[in-house]
């Protein structure tokens, strides 16, 4: 059974990985005081959370099996994994300051239903950082009920794209470790075919405004006993979105592509569609 | 949860404390709720009406709030706040805050304190609460005019009699028993009808 207070709840790797930790999980090793008592303070104050997600990603294309074994050999807990995941976006233009004037912020609100339970996750935009090798993103979890969906799009959001995620999550005292696949939508609401056949593996732990470096020193210490069964990198999914290489208009479709290869050249689940560069594989949509 | 009525009491907190304690009333905590209007935060010249809710908090739930807007009630938890700030997209335009105490006498639980809306007291509230009672529309007992005798018949005379009937049909969703929930609304309710919100 998951325990979201002490493992850390979500997961998934890639784009939509989601850890929903209601409490943040701190690394017991020295010299990281900084870590501590940022987190601290900020759980002891309501209403003003700045806690921050360290995480690492990677896809698993190593034997299943081998990687469990070491998984389980370095962490403490293993819950399943089972939910459905719904991410919101703003449609609301800032009204300021004067250089956002009229931008739209990048922030999500991802909703997790999960045996009749809604675990609502703020996003907010990815701080790449050079000399941190991790990804940070500030998060505020809470947790809603049926009605935050309608009261979502009443502040002005709108569902974005969903996806069934299914794992397993591997916790120790002060990080976790998910495992899983994410599977389509289908139009009805229901379970579709896997997205991808392989694994994605996400590696994260929570972390207080200024301990940004000891969280990544220590999840990157963790992904070296990894290594080689996964490769588990700092890796900014804004890129596979906002690549000024790739523009759909200009791109051409993969079947004109030059040595693509042609099981890629439908999507899975479409009914033997072509895909287009800049389609969101998750919900049939572009991006 | 019990049942309430919140009202405004036009005279002075020490007449009604009085009168609290001739009915063998104790003191028992402070009491205090905070109630803020957003506003969505339009660029300049869209010429639309902004979207508003209206998010309370009550100290005696820590750890939630409650968000009353057009049609839907919600009760999540506090942390809410940090993200109406982080997403920028609705701006806090005015607080109103009740800061006073908790009296027992009892089945019957009353707040009162004084309404504080820009620094300036606007009136005083005082809510009663029936903690016998959770289902005021369905209860043979119908604890609204239990209410209604013990707050005309104790706490008055009143001008006008204190209206404990409140009609929740606008929020079809809300549960069937009185809630928290029922509570925000009547808040918001009489706020706006005392011309404070």
């Amino acid at each position: 059974m998951q325990n979201y207070n002490k493992a850390g709840g979500g997961g998934g790797g890639g784009q939509h990985s989601l850890p929903y930790q209601t409490k943040p999980q701190v690394p017991n090793t020295s010299g990281q005081e900084a870590y501590f008592n940022t987190l601290n303070n900020t759980q002891g104050k309501a209403g003003a959370s700045n806690i921050y997600e360290c995480s690492l990603h990677g896809i698993l294309t190593t034997p299943l099996s081998t990687f469990i074994q070491r998984v389980k050999g370095m962490m403490r807990c293993e819950a399943p994994v089972n939910y459905k995941e719904m991410v919101f976006k703003t449609t609301i233009q800032s009204a300021g300051p004067s250089w956002a004037e009229g931008s739209i912020l990048p922030s999500e609100i991802h909703i997790r239903y999960e045996k009749n339970t809604v675990y609502v996750r703020y996003i907010g935009s990815p701080q790449v950082k050079e000399n941190i090798n991790a990804m940070i993103r500030n998060v505020i979890d809470i947790k809603g009920n049926q009605s935050f969906f309608t009261y979502i799009e009443n502040l002005g959001y709108v569902k974005d794209y969903e996806y069934f995620v299914e794992g397993y999550c591997y916790s120790t005292y002060n990080l976790s470790l998910y495992l899983v696949n994410h599977k389509r939508v289908l139009a009805d609401g229901t379970r579709g075919d896997a997205i991808n056949k392989h694994s994605m593996v996400e590696l994260q732990c929570l972390s207080g405004e200024e301990g940004f470096i000891a969280a990544a020193e220590h999840l990157n210490t963790y992904a070296e006993y990894l290594y080689p069964f996964v490769e588990l990198i700092k890796f900014d999914h804004r890129n596979l979105v906002t690549d000024p290489i790739v523009q759909p208009q200009q791109a051409p479709p993969p079947s004109q592509i030059p040595g693509f290869p042609a099981h890629m050249m439908t999507m899975p689940g479409s009914g033997g569609q072509p895909y287009q560069i800049g389609q969101n594989p998750y919900t049939n949509s572009n991006f | 949860m019990g049942y309430k009525c919140i009202f405004l009491f036009k005279g002075t907190i020490p007449d009604i404390v009085k009168r609290i304690e001739f009915l063998g009333g104790v003191k028992v905590s402070t009491w205090a709720i905070n109630c803020s209007l957003y506003l969505e935060r339009l660029p300049e010249g869209t010429g639309m009406a902004p979207r508003e809710f209206h998010l309370l908090v009550f100290d005696e739930k820590p750890k939630k709030c409650f968000m009353v807007s057009r049609d839907t009630i919600l009760e999540t938890d506090r942390e809410i706040i940090s993200i109406l700030d982080k997403a920028n997209s609705f701006k806090k335009r005015q607080t109103t805050e009740v800061i006073g105490s908790r009296y027992e006498i009892g089945d019957f639980i009353i707040r009162l304190g004084p309404i504080v809306f820009r620094q300036e007291v606007k009136g005083i509230a005082v809510e009663v609460e029936y903690s016998a009672c959770a289902t005021p529309m369905t209860s043979p007992f119908n604890c609204t005019k239990l209410l209604s005798e013990f707050i005309n018949g104790n706490l008055g005379p009143f001008p006008e009699p204190i209206q404990t009937h409140f009609d929740f049909s606008q929020y079809p969703s809300l549960p069937k028993h009185y809630s928290d929930l029922h509570t925000s609304y009547q808040y918001v309710h009489f706020f706006r009808n005392t011309n404070i919100n």
